[in-house]
């Protein structure tokens, strides 16, 4: 940016703010970046030769495998819920997306203590004398327990792209003769890939970020390397390293993502929908493919924790929990207001400036804050605010919004980001015209427009932040408690059933926007 | 907009929270201690609220892994407000001691020999010991003797331990690095590999339990989750936990492995006389009682004796600490358990 | 082929949108679906494409009742109102969408493109098309399927008046050299008039009036097909006798067994000016407007507010001007 030309650039106060915010977002992960410089020779050798190639194939069956069922259960049932009609078709609108509300590891968890020895299933075999050892913890095991509760990312993208489709486009097809399934695959599928793939990154980031379930059931994956040489090496030069190995695999995937939405072309005419009839049969088995995965993502974990809460309720202090919530709450809130300011701001300015090409990627560099391990942005917040003022880390809650800011930007930035193109820039043409300023259009007309964006971005950081775990231990103040560093601790502890109370909260917390985040997703 | 005055007022309130949280601090300054844990059990809230009643010491606390800890200590340097910093094995103290980030002092102790830093760094207040579960209907006692024997032909396939990223395993291929030297060392670890009934996963418990779904005949766990496991909240895990027996490795050599909690004062601790006190108040020998009989850990006061269900397994020989005075060899651990593919 | 609509009704969320339709359409012939928007023509054309399923009624396909079959069961071209062109597809890949053996139909397609006026831009994605050439696509999509009946809902709506005129032509000649049986809808008269052997006059979901172009000009049954045809005189008027009707204009001399809120139409290419006495009806000019070519002439009385918008060649009269019109009685049309 030229500051010092003889014109002064467009929108020069747009740019300056966002430049600002991008350093900000940035510096921890350059922060933390630069330390792999100081690589350890040795160490690096020493994993390269011994575990690399088993890091490699392990997360990569989990990414695939995680991917196609989450592709698989998350596209099937948006497209089922829009065009077909069957027995709870509008209550099955909201429900498949309460299973995002479970965090990953508390999925984890509640499965291995529903299938383990003192399980409920094992009980009940043994009671029919026919016991059998159920072992989940294994590769199936996680990719199974990870997208029941990673597809709504990718139920909630198809969805909104199948909805915001011209129900005309499928109309067409099917008086040329084709059949829904056929128009599913030449139509309806290519045109809503971009989207579909949008909600499949974020599952891949997932994965690729979880430490829980893997650490758990000792699948050793990049994210266990990277704390294995942290922690247990003492060497986060190496841990940086291979978590830089892991960017380059995220941002490969994001250039991917930029360059499909580069074609993509809503059009804008919605037909009233019209659904599908099906016969008695077909209706049932539709409902019974929805039914399934909330049965396994929602009901069955949440069955399981209510199960261990009732023999472990005496335990619980209930004044200390609505504290945790209260916490939870307001952590979540404010961080959720904040990335949505951010990424207004953002957004708007590379709408404003419209930069092409390489530049454009620039908007989508804040994004992998997401891919990073939490604990390795955790350490870059440290190293960043330690420049500043070390006691903004005690003194409240600021450091620990911050780590959420840069590790959920993603989150945010992308609805809003893709909110914003789908808003027509005559609007601003005109509105310029009319003597409005960059500012007014904002407030006045793009913000309203957005507001379901909004509304859903908010919606999806609260319950992010909500589940967050290793940003918070590192970060949060002293005598800092939520309901996911209660579960946590408990968890941690191998007293699955004392977590119970904080995960239920945790959940319930959560399910309640995710409810609200489809009524967004509805309205007309 | 009824979503915005909801925002606003969680803005206000945390804000107002904040600000009250730093007044706090700031006008109860010498009266504070510091601390940095790595344990997060529910007796050391209960003993941390005795200590601020016993001294108006308040305690300010984060709890993270001893890892994280450590490197948050190393970055912020002079400016660390920590006073102490808890963790569950001596290893990671050594590191933290070795890196510069503690500092010797004197505090007044009855703590056995041997749990104490011969620097006075740090102060173990609890211990756990790293013992073998065995399948009382499969294995004689009579089979069982040392951690090493574990590698050998006969247990092909019956063996159950987590992943090596357990500190608690770290610190005892640490423990026979040390006593046998590097190449044993390995080849025992790949021994146990093959051995291995099924992949290490899970947590301890998940062992002893996978020993009750008839997976595997012995288990190499730590004595803390025993005590939770019999004391469990699920009747079954009850059950599970009452299949096995204990069994102390080692006794006629060099004794069972342990892992100690300990307590070292930081380098730069602004507060330390607060912190001597905490460290003499948790090795006192009421919290050492309080400890033993709600926590299912040994405690390290020579007059306390260690809780019933802790007892009911006897008397055993301890491994000293020595092997942990050189935080390196658990780097080599951590190697030598990745070439033998124990994940 | 023919296509038999029997009874048809259907309701959404208790509005009844048609009630009771039927008529039937014979091989070959084009059929217009003609009314104001919101009469429910379109529905009737998702019922007849099988989008949607009737309430009540049958649709009849050459003796078969096909009411429940599915839209890709019916073969029948459907062109919409927005063209939904497929997006991802070029032109040649949209018109071959759903013909199987894409290697043995090449000369079709070219056939197809040819006809349409295609030619040379297969290989085009319908962004790159002008709107003209998008709707011409659409078209050869639907015929490349070699419809049984061809549905084209406002096939016209979405192009600028100018290109319309000329693709409107190009299309109905097409449609005419094919001899394909299609419906095509439209709330334009025109287009109605330039094509359709049969029209089908709509309002509020029923049927008004079948009948050929001529018939439904010439002898609408209602104000609101006549209106609806083109330009009409409607006036009021009443009668005590049977056979003179006064209006506020003068009276008439027709017989008609009505007396009371009688409303008489004629369509004003059949009325006559004058200045002279002789002519049946009087008033005086309020208002004339300059149209170019011709003059309006509002016509208006002392007894009513009433008036009567008349085209008429250059007229000398000025306003306030005394003006005869004459109305033959055997084009007056009476309504209740």
């Amino acid at each position: 940016m030229k500051l010092a030309g003889i014109k002064t650039p467009r929108h020069l106060y747009w740019r300056l703010a966002t430049n600002i915010i991008l350093v900000a977002i940035l510096l921890p992960l350059v922060l933390v970046a630069s330390r792999s410089f100081m690589l350890d020779a040795s160490n690096l050798k020493h994993i390269a030769s011994n575990v690399l190639p088993l890091y490699l194939k392990n997360t990569s069956l989990l990414v695939i495998g995680t991917s196609l069922l989450s592709l698989l259960i998350g596209v099937s049932t948006a497209w089922f819920v829009t065009v077909y009609d069957f027995p709870f078709r509008r209550q099955f609108e909201w429900m498949l997306i309460l299973p995002l509300s479970i965090p990953t590891f508390i999925n984890a968890i509640a499965y291995v203590g529903l299938t383990d020895y003192a399980g409920p299933v094992r009980i009940f075999l043994r009671w029919l004398n026919a016991d059998v050892y159920l072992d989940i913890m294994n590769h199936f095991g996680a990719v199974f327990v990870m997208s029941l509760v990673l597809y709504p990312y990718v139920y909630v993208t198809s969805r909104s792209a199948f909805l915001l489709q011209s129900a005309s486009l499928i109309e067409v097809s099917r008086s040329l003769g084709q059949s829904i399934r056929k128009t599913f695959r030449k139509v309806v599928l290519p045109l809503a890939w971009p989207a579909i793939f949008a909600g499949l990154i974020l599952v891949i980031m997932e994965v690729l970020n979880d430490y829980g379930v893997v650490s758990y059931f000792g699948i050793p994956t990049f994210t266990v390397g990277i704390f294995r040489s942290w922690l247990a090496l003492g060497d986060l030069s190496t841990a940086v390293f291979l978590s830089v190995i892991v960017l380059t695999f995220v941002l490969i995937l994001l250039i991917m993502e930029f360059k499909a939405n580069q074609n993509k072309k809503f059009s804008n005419d919605k037909t009233e929908r019209v659904f599908t009839r099906l016969k008695p049969k077909r209706k049932w088995l539709v409902f019974a493919f929805c039914m399934l995965p909330f049965f396994l993502g929602f009901i069955v974990p949440v069955g399981q924790l209510i199960w261990w809460f009732i023999l472990a309720y005496s335990h619980d202090v209930w004044s200390h929990l609505l504290t945790l919530a209260a916490n939870t709450a307001i952590l979540g809130s404010l961080s959720s207001i904040i990335i949505l300011s951010l990424s207004i701001i953002l957004a708007y300015t590379f709408r404003l400036v419209d930069k092409k090409g390489f530049k454009k990627t620039l908007s989508k560099l804040p994004m992998l804050g997401y891919a990073m391990p939490g604990a390795v942005i955790a350490v870059g917040i440290v190293a960043l605010v330690l420049l500043i003022n070390p006691n903004l880390i005690y003194s409240g809650i600021a450091a620990l919004i911050f780590g959420y800011t840069v590790r959920f930007f993603a989150v945010g930035y992308g609805s809003i980001e893709s909110g914003f193109e789908k808003i027509s820039r005559q609007i601003d043409d005109v509105a310029v015209s009319l003597g409005s300023n960059s500012l007014k259009n904002l407030l006045k007309i793009h913000i309203p427009i957005l507001k379901p964006a909004l509304l859903g971005a908010l919606i999806m950081v609260f319950v992010d932040v909500a589940k967050e775990l290793p940003i918070t231990l590192i970060l949060r103040p002293f005598n800092y408690e939520t309901l996911a560093t209660n579960a946590f601790q408990y968890a941690k502890d191998e007293m699955a059933p004392r977590a119970a109370s904080s995960s239920l909260l945790i959940i319930f917390a959560s399910a309640i926007p995710v409810y609200y985040l489809n009524r967004i997703l509805h309205r007309k | 907009m009824r979503y915005i005055k909801l925002l606003l007022l969680a803005f206000t309130i945390a804000c107002s929270g904040t600000k009250d949280s730093k007044e706090e601090s700031a006008s109860t300054q010498d009266q504070v201690l510091n601390v940095y844990s790595h344990r997060h059990y529910d007796a050391d809230k209960q003993a941390f609220e005795r200590f601020t009643e016993e001294t108006g010491i308040k305690i300010n606390l984060v709890k993270a892994g001893a890892d994280e800890l450590i490197s948050r200590l190393e970055m912020e340097g002079e400016n660390s407000p920590a006073d102490v910093l808890i963790t569950v094995d001596a290893a990671k103290l050594n590191r933290a001691k070795s890196m510069g980030l503690l500092q010797s002092v004197e505090a007044k102790t009855n703590n056995k020999d041997g749990f104490i830093d011969p620097d006075k760094n740090w102060y173990a207040i609890t211990y756990r010991a790293r013992v073998i579960a065995y399948d009382k209907e499969d294995v004689a006692i009579s089979e069982l003797s040392t951690y090493e024997d574990l590698a050998s032909e006969k247990w092909k396939n019956r063996i159950l331990i987590r992943s090596s990223s357990s500190s608690y395993n770290q610190s005892l291929l640490s423990s026979i690095i040390y006593e046998n030297g590097a190449d044993i060392a390995g080849k025992w670890a790949i021994g146990i590999v093959e051995n291995m009934a099924r992949e290490p996963k899970g947590g301890d418990r998940d062992q002893i339990k996978a020993i009750a779904s008839g997976v595997g005949d012995l288990a190499i766990v730590n004595t803390y989750y025993v005590g939770l496991l019999l004391n469990s909240d699920n009747p079954e895990e009850v059950k599970a936990g009452q299949r096995v027996g204990i069994y102390f490795p080692n006794q006629e050599g060099r004794g069972g492995h342990i892992n100690i909690s300990g307590v070292g004062v930081t380098k730069n601790a602004p507060n330390k006389a607060n912190a001597i006190k905490f460290i003499e108040f948790l090795t006192s020998e009421k919290i050492q009682k309080f400890y033993a009989s709600t926590s299912f850990e040994f405690p390290v006061h020579n007059n306390v004796a260690p809780d019933s269900t802790i007892a009911a397994w006897g008397e055993f020989k301890i491994d000293d600490l020595d092997y942990a005075s050189n935080p390196d060899l658990l780097d080599q651990a951590i190697k030598l358990f990745d070439e033998a593919g124990w994940n | 082929m023919n296509l038999r609509l029997e009874h048809i009704s259907k309701s959404f969320e208790n509005t009844r949108v048609l009630d009771d339709v039927s008529f039937s359409i014979q091989k070959g012939e084009i059929l217009s679906l003609t009314g104001e928007s919101g009469c429910g023509k379109s529905t009737l054309l998702r019922i007849i494409s099988g989008l949607e399923i009737p309430d009540a009624g049958k649709i009849i396909l050459n003796d078969e009742e096909i009411t429940d079959w599915r839209p890709e069961q019916r073969n029948f071209g459907f062109v919409f109102q927005n063209l939904a062109l497929f997006p991802h597809l070029t032109v040649r890949d949209n018109i071959f969408y759903a013909i199987k053996k894409k290697r043995q139909s090449f000369d079709e397609l070219q056939g197809l493109l040819e006809m349409t006026g295609l030619k040379g831009l297969d290989k085009r994605y319908p962004h790159e098309l002008s709107g003209g050439q998008q709707q011409r696509v659409a078209l050869a999509r639907a015929l490349a399927i070699k419809p049984q009946l061809l549905i084209l809902d406002e096939p016209f709506s979405s192009l600028d008046e100018l290109l319309k005129a000329k693709i409107r032509e190009e299309i109905f000649e097409l449609l005419r050299s094919l001899q394909i049986t299609t419906i095509l809808v439209s709330h334009q008269a025109s287009d109605a008039f330039l094509i359709a052997d049969k029209l089908v006059v709509m309002r509020h979901g029923q049927i008004q009036q079948i009948g050929s172009p001529t018939e439904v000009y010439q002898k609408p049954v209602s104000p609101y097909v006549s209106d609806f045809f083109g330009a009409s005189v409607i006036l009021k008027g009443k009668s005590e006798n049977g056979s003179d009707i006064q209006t506020s204009f003068g009276t008439l001399q027709i017989t008609n067994p009505r007396t009371e809120d009688l409303q008489l139409f004629v369509r004003p290419e059949n009325i006559s000016i004058s200045t002279s006495h002789d002519y049946n009806l009087a008033g005086f000019i309020v208002k004339k407007e300059f149209k170019g070519p011709h003059d309006v002439l509002k016509i208006g009385n002392e007894n009513s507010e009433e008036l009567i918008s008349l085209e008429t060649e250059r007229c000398s009269l000025d306003v306030g001007e005394a003006i005869y019109l004459k109305v033959p009685e055997s084009h007056v049309l009476i309504f209740q």
